[in-house]
């Protein structure tokens, strides 16, 4: 509140802050805290999911692999759409964090179960949301599958993320790659991989425990926000490969973060013509 | 709904003097070197009245920016861009709805220029028509990020692109090929000659000249997480939201010239006749950069959830809290 208008007597009464009436139940809390992520990669447009994990600094954890060498990155959250810019990726475990732009208030962390894995066989719940504009009818989709005994052999050629899970999920769509996998508790036992391998799809699951871990080692850098992962540029190769068997127009330049940017004209020549 | 306007003024209770004071240390940004001879010369003179006015906008305003008598405010939420009348007492005067996502605004006094996330387009609203019509939709090819609007172009930062892109405003076209300027280009402004734009990936800022859509030279490395660029004062200033500091970079040579700790998260900047003020969203308060002395004065809190400022024409100092979904002007 404006400390100006708090002497003001009364001045505070007429424009009241407006309670996050959403956030006070489980389903408010996970539309606040789902998004869905639109990447133009190449000449195509890319859906999946994320979830917040920092509402103060609207960070976002998804897949690599739906974000890698993107263009243009929108977010659809319960609040907004807004920009997305890649502040971390880690095509190794497929992990990638994305901050919104501009940072607003009304977005809500989703809480993470307490022990951060994923029990095999016990149902959960895979959460995702349509992209788009907010209020336009329902926007939460949410699918029930089962995690399996066993580890995934690899998502795509040359990724194989640590501590991944092979998932029961009858009709996930690459569309919940990055969808927050829910437990009967409402809160947040792992994020889900889809991907697509030689026409079948492949699904697993990433368990909670394993992403923080890796968000643990996120470090502000000199420059850019985040130095990122110190696999920042490990399974790379892979990565481009994917995106460019799938994506027309995919360029590898689009995937390297902190490229180079050459003057154009020489320092010194500013007042030419002038 | 708007808010009447509340009067400070020494008669009011004791609890509010202290606020007064704060109400005068923003007349001195607002009014310059004559009021703080008037308010610093003489203990006995009251401070000047200063007058706080309220006005609901919708969800998430993000944005100010002033046309024809009017602020105009992009609501995040709601995504339409709100006018409110800039008189007296301010009152909202009407609403467009955006379609595109209401993020950032600018104006050149006439047209009202609209970026957002939904879909790869400028939105152009010229409101002396008041209807449908008035909105164009300009497709842009890539993200528009911000938008700042020159003497001739209209220019729109492209986010994870990395470039900027001139367009046209007579015949609402993209004009030539995107200008790569760095990683992430969030902010932009346009000087007297060049077009600076803030890459906040990279840190760095760049220099486009407008006359062949080029960089010049090599980009300046700023502060950490760069939110925000204003000119003035022969200079370009830099809000660095990630590491609390003002750079300063001379406009003429493109070379630094400073680094001013201001502290919280500096996330957004307005010139003044006198002054540079700077909007710490982290702390929510409203600081003033003396250009000639760098040094930092506590203007106002503002509470809540700031994400935009600007200067009126009053004058006046205008805030919005997304929070909320308020505007606050704050003026004599």
């Amino acid at each position: 509140m404006l400390l100006l208008t708090a002497g003001c007597g009364g001045s505070s009464d007429a424009v009241r802050s407006t309670p996050p009436a959403r956030a006070t139940t489980p389903a408010g809390r996970l539309d606040l805290g789902v998004v869905a992520i639109t990447a133009r990669i190449g000449r195509d447009a890319v859906e999946s999911a994320g979830v917040v994990v920092d509402s103060d600094r609207g960070l976002i954890a998804t897949t690599a692999h739906g974000v890698w060498g993107a263009r243009s990155v929108k977010v659809s959250t319960g609040i907004a759409v807004l920009h997305g810019r890649i502040v971390a990726r880690d095509a190794c475990d497929d992990l990638a964090v994305l901050e919104t732009q501009p940072r607003l208030p009304g977005l809500v962390a989703v809480q993470p179960s307490a022990d951060g894995t994923l029990v095999s066989g016990r149902p959960i719940v895979a959460v995702r949301r349509h992209s788009g504009l907010p209020s336009r009818g329902p926007e939460l989709v949410s699918q029930r599958v089962t995690v399996r005994s066993g580890g995934v052999r690899r998502l795509v050629r040359g990724v194989r993320p640590k501590g991944a899970i092979a998932l029961t999920a009858g009709a996930l769509p690459v569309a919940a790659s990055g969808a927050p996998l829910v437990g009967a508790d409402g809160r947040l036992a792992g994020l889900a991989l889809v991907a697509e391998r030689r026409h079948r799809t492949v699904r697993a699951a990433l368990p909670w425990g394993t992403i923080s871990a890796r968000l643990r080692e996120l470090r502000p850098g000199g420059r850019a926000q985040y130095v990122g992962w110190r696999h920042h540029y490990g399974c790379s190769e892979a990565l481009h490969r994917y995106q460019a068997a799938r994506h027309r127009g995919y360029r590898r330049g689009d995937a390297q973060l902190n490229a180079p940017v050459p003057a154009t004209r020489l320092a010194g020549t500013e007042d030419v013509d002038r | 709904m708007a808010r009447a306007g509340h009067v400070l003024s020494p008669q009011l209770p004791s609890g509010v003097r202290a606020r007064a004071l704060l109400g005068g240390l923003l007349a001195l940004l607002l009014l310059g070197p004559a009021a703080a001879v008037l308010l610093i010369g003489d203990d006995a003179a009251p401070p000047p009245p200063v007058r706080v006015d309220e006005v609901r906008v919708g969800t998430l305003p993000t944005d100010i920016a002033f046309a024809q008598g009017r602020a105009w405010v992009p609501s995040a939420g709601s995504d339409e861009l709100v006018a409110i009348d800039d008189r007296a007492n301010p009152a909202r005067a009407g609403s467009y709805r955006a379609r595109s996502g209401a993020l950032r605004v600018a104006s050149d006094g006439l047209t009202i220029w609209l970026a957002g996330a939904v879909g790869n387009s400028l939105t152009s609203v010229d409101p002396l028509f008041g209807s449908e019509a008035s909105r164009h939709s300009i497709p842009v090819g890539a993200d528009a990020v911000d938008v700042a609007v020159g003497p001739d172009a209209v220019w729109v930062s492209n986010g994870s692109r990395g470039t900027v892109t001139r367009v046209d405003p007579v015949t609402d076209r993209a004009l030539g090929p995107p200008i790569r300027t760095g990683r992430f280009p969030t902010a932009l402004a346009v000087g007297a000659h060049d077009v600076w734009v803030v890459n906040s990936g990279d840190g760095t800022l760049a220099r486009v000249d407008p006359r062949e859509n080029l960089v010049v030279g090599r980009r300046v490395p700023v502060g950490r997480d760069p939110q925000d660029v204003a000119i003035g004062f022969g200079s370009v200033w830099v809000a660095n939201r990630g590491d609390g500091t003002i750079s300063r970079i001379a406009e003429r040579t493109g070379r630094p010239q400073a680094s001013v700790r201001v502290g919280g998260a500096p996330s957004a900047l307005a010139v003044t006749t006198d002054a540079l003020v700077v909007l710490d969203s982290e702390r929510a308060r409203v600081l003033r950069l003396d250009p000639k002395t760098q040094r930092i004065t506590n203007v106002v809190e503002v509470g809540g959830f700031p994400t935009a400022l600007a200067v009126g024409e009053r004058p006046s100092l205008w805030t919005a809290d997304a929070r909320r979904g308020v505007v606050t002007r704050v003026s004599r």
